[in-house]
């Protein structure tokens, strides 16, 4: 029986005899490369280590199946189509000698290493000779190879994966937010996820959000620059919704954790919402209980103040008609915002604040005095021996 | 001879009926619906206290504990108005309708509470003896008509904020600001005072602590009663006539409570103070939040 011994030996005795024969024949097709570079034992007769022989291993499917699949090996290795390979005039071509554009866009992003000196080349993502083919590389959510980028971003970036819960998860890979070649720091100005530039990021999917977005009150602000009184700019998509963090609008208690979202900007308006019955229902858990974005919408908030605006006064009946079906104009005069200390905002809620709780100080001062005073008058009495009473059976005399 | 807890117990002579069963089922009704409706209305008044969101959870939600809440409201309601119709029949059929409203064993607050309120403090400086109340002093009367402000106040804003579609269609808006403040507040104050000073003066004063289960028992011996109501122990002795009926006071001879009676009202005392001054403790946690 023969085993895999002589038959490697016999095929390296025909190849030996075949190269000697063919010594000056270029061989630029694969099948003649793949003839020691797809053998792994023959390949290992011929370099010091295994690892070594690893690395020069190429398979003959693996480049036929990428987006490489129509070159030949030449084509890059250069000068290598003679055997042996000659010690000068061989080199193998950079992917920039043909992807320009993408060496450009690379160059300006931080994988390019100019800030630590440490740059993530091309094969690092996109592999060497089972490089994917570009579309699948970028983004598509349907192609199995969006598993192979974020596998890949993700070993490096390994704190950086999407966590549970994360509707992206799976479903959009890394590239799809993050610049592929020109890959910069989410919020500096350059970036594609910078404020200003995530309507078009986060838009290419959801393009009906960030048009509305783009019209109210947070989007308008940060198109143009202005800020708010505070300083503040206004929220782009990643403010509201969290990045890495993000988590289903659809899920339970997704409304609820908005709130903190917004009072991060909106201190005011959040104290005074939890002050509310809606508030208040919704921290503990109500799943029907308004919360900011029911009343003032998510993508297209206005201010009051504009008629388009779902709190403007007269819009009120419908915006709380969506939940108060008999809604009417004097029950939208309901002040989901209440603030007892603010006089002016409405008098009556001041006033009924300040007249119970001068009520409870009145009654807790009044009562509390009589029980105290209570209190130090029995055990006065004890320790000078009168007594309160045989029933009460605590060592005091009987009174006379 | 150990004490007995109960401090009504306490002491020789014999036992008197101080409040008969429709008395203390009334009273454990207004206990019972209290308790539900703070415990499940505390979450919502502290939204942001580390214990509500577990209490609510206990409930079964917020939805569910609102249900709760007006279930226990309802509740509290219907035996409120069967004690007005006993009330109505009592003042209706009574033999000595001037004694029973006007009387020292009357209910209705009279110029002699407000005199005996400043001699209860002159007594704490050591400036008079201890006033000597009749069958109800001013604090039953407080506790009393205390329970009325707060049914009124708290049920009444209540209502308006159970039915808000129906009372906002003519009456404004902010009106449930308003109701919310009072309601809530109302009820800390009721919380405040009836965990406290009730507390305090039936069952923890040093003189009676641990409890007083008078109001379970429906009974305390002649010496408890010269303690804490000797005009009354005095007309009882004198054999006076009793404002609903011709019997004589001295008929209100009670037999002393079985042990199984005073077991269950010892025991029911003790949770509903455990439960009350846990509640304060959970308002004065809430306060910092």
């Amino acid at each position: 029986m023969r085993g895999p011994w002589q038959d490697r030996r016999q095929r390296a005795l025909l190849m030996a005899l075949g190269l000697a024969l063919s010594a000056t024949a270029a061989f630029a097709q694969e099948p003649g490369c793949v003839r020691c570079h797809g053998e792994l034992e023959l390949l290992r007769q011929h370099v010091p280590s295994l690892a070594a022989a690893r690395a020069l291993l190429v398979r003959s499917d693996t480049l036929a199946a990428s987006a490489h699949g129509a070159m030949t090996c030449a084509e890059c290795h250069t000068g290598y189509q003679r055997f042996p390979h000659p010690e000068a005039g061989t080199s193998t071509a950079g992917c920039a000698s043909c992807h320009t554009a993408a060496d450009a866009a690379w160059q300006e992003g931080v994988h390019a290493g100019a800030a630590d000196g440490q740059a993530v080349a091309c094969a690092a993502c996109h592999g060497i000779h089972d490089v994917a083919p570009a579309a699948a590389v970028a983004a598509a959510s349907t192609d199995p190879a969006r598993d192979v980028v974020v596998a890949r971003c993700v070993a490096c970036h390994s704190t950086d994966d999407l966590p549970e819960g994360n509707p992206h998860r799976g479903q959009v890979a890394c590239t799809a937010c993050h610049a592929h070649h020109a890959t910069r720091p989410p919020m500096e100005p350059s970036s594609q996820l910078a404020p200003a530039a995530q309507a078009a990021t986060c838009g290419a999917c959801h393009a009906e959000q960030a048009l509305l977005w783009s019209a109210d009150v947070h989007g308008s602000g940060v198109l143009s620059g202005t800020r708010a009184p505070g300083g503040r700019r206004g929220a782009a998509c990643t403010d509201c919704h969290g990045a890495h963090d993000m988590a289903d609008p659809g899920e339970r208690g997704y409304a609820a954790a908005t709130v903190d979202e917004c009072a991060a900007c909106h201190e005011h308006g959040a104290r005074t919402y939890y002050d509310s019955y809606h508030g208040k229902a919704a921290r503990l858990g109500s799943a029907v209980a308004a919360t900011c974005a029911q009343c003032h919408g998510a993508h297209g908030i206005l201010p009051a103040a504009e008629p388009a605006s779902t709190v403007a006064a007269a819009n009120l009946v419908e915006t709380c008609g969506a939940c108060h079906a008999h809604a009417r104009p004097a029950f939208v005069q309901y002040d989901t915002h209440p603030d007892p200390f603010n006089r002016d905002r409405n008098p009556y809620i001041h006033g009924a604040f300040w007249f119970m709780n001068s009520l409870l100080v009145f009654v807790l001062v009044v009562f509390g005095a009589h029980t105290l005073l209570w209190w130090i008058r029995i055990e006065l009495d004890k320790r000078r021996g009168v007594g309160h009473g045989a029933h009460d059976g605590h060592g005091g005399e009987a009174a006379p | 001879m150990s004490v007995p807890l109960d401090s009504a117990q306490r002491g020789s002579g014999p036992y008197v009926w101080r409040f008969n069963l429709f008395h203390r089922w009334t009273h454990g009704f207004a206990m019972l619906s209290f308790y539900v409706l703070i415990l499940t209305g505390l979450p919502l008044r502290f939204s942001c206290a580390p214990f509500s969101a577990p209490l609510v959870r206990f409930w079964g939600g917020v939805e569910r504990a609102g249900l709760i809440h007006r279930w226990a409201a309802a509740f509290m309601v219907a035996y409120t108005l069967i004690h007005i119709v006993y009330m109505i029949r009592k003042v209706w059929r009574a033999q000595d309708r001037r004694r029973l409203l006007w009387g020292s064993d009357s209910m209705v607050p009279h110029p002699q509470d407000a005199r005996d309120f400043m001699q209860q403090f002159k007594w704490y400086f050591g400036k008079g003896s201890k006033p000597a109340f009749g069958r109800y002093g001013y604090l039953e009367k407080l506790d009393y008509f205390g329970e009325v402000w707060g049914f009124v106040i708290i049920g009444g804003t209540g209502f308006v904020l159970w039915f808000p579609e129906f009372f906002g269609a003519w009456l404004p808006g902010w009106i449930f600001n308003v109701a919310t403040i009072f309601h809530g507040y109302e009820a800390l104050i009721a919380a405040a005072f009836l965990f406290t000073i009730h507390f305090f003066n039936v069952h923890l004063r040093p003189d009676k602590f641990p409890l007083d289960a008078v109001m379970f028992t429906g009974r305390g011996t002649l010496e408890y009663l010269k303690e804490e109501h000797p005009a009354m122990a005095a007309e009882l002795e004198a054999g006076a006539v009793g404002p609903e009926s011709r019997r004589a006071v001295h008929d209100m001879r009670a037999p002393a409570p079985s042990k199984r009676l005073t077991m269950v009202g010892t025991v029911l005392g003790f949770v509903a103070w455990g439960i009350g001054l846990a509640t304060i403790g959970m308002i004065l946690w809430a306060v910092f939040c």
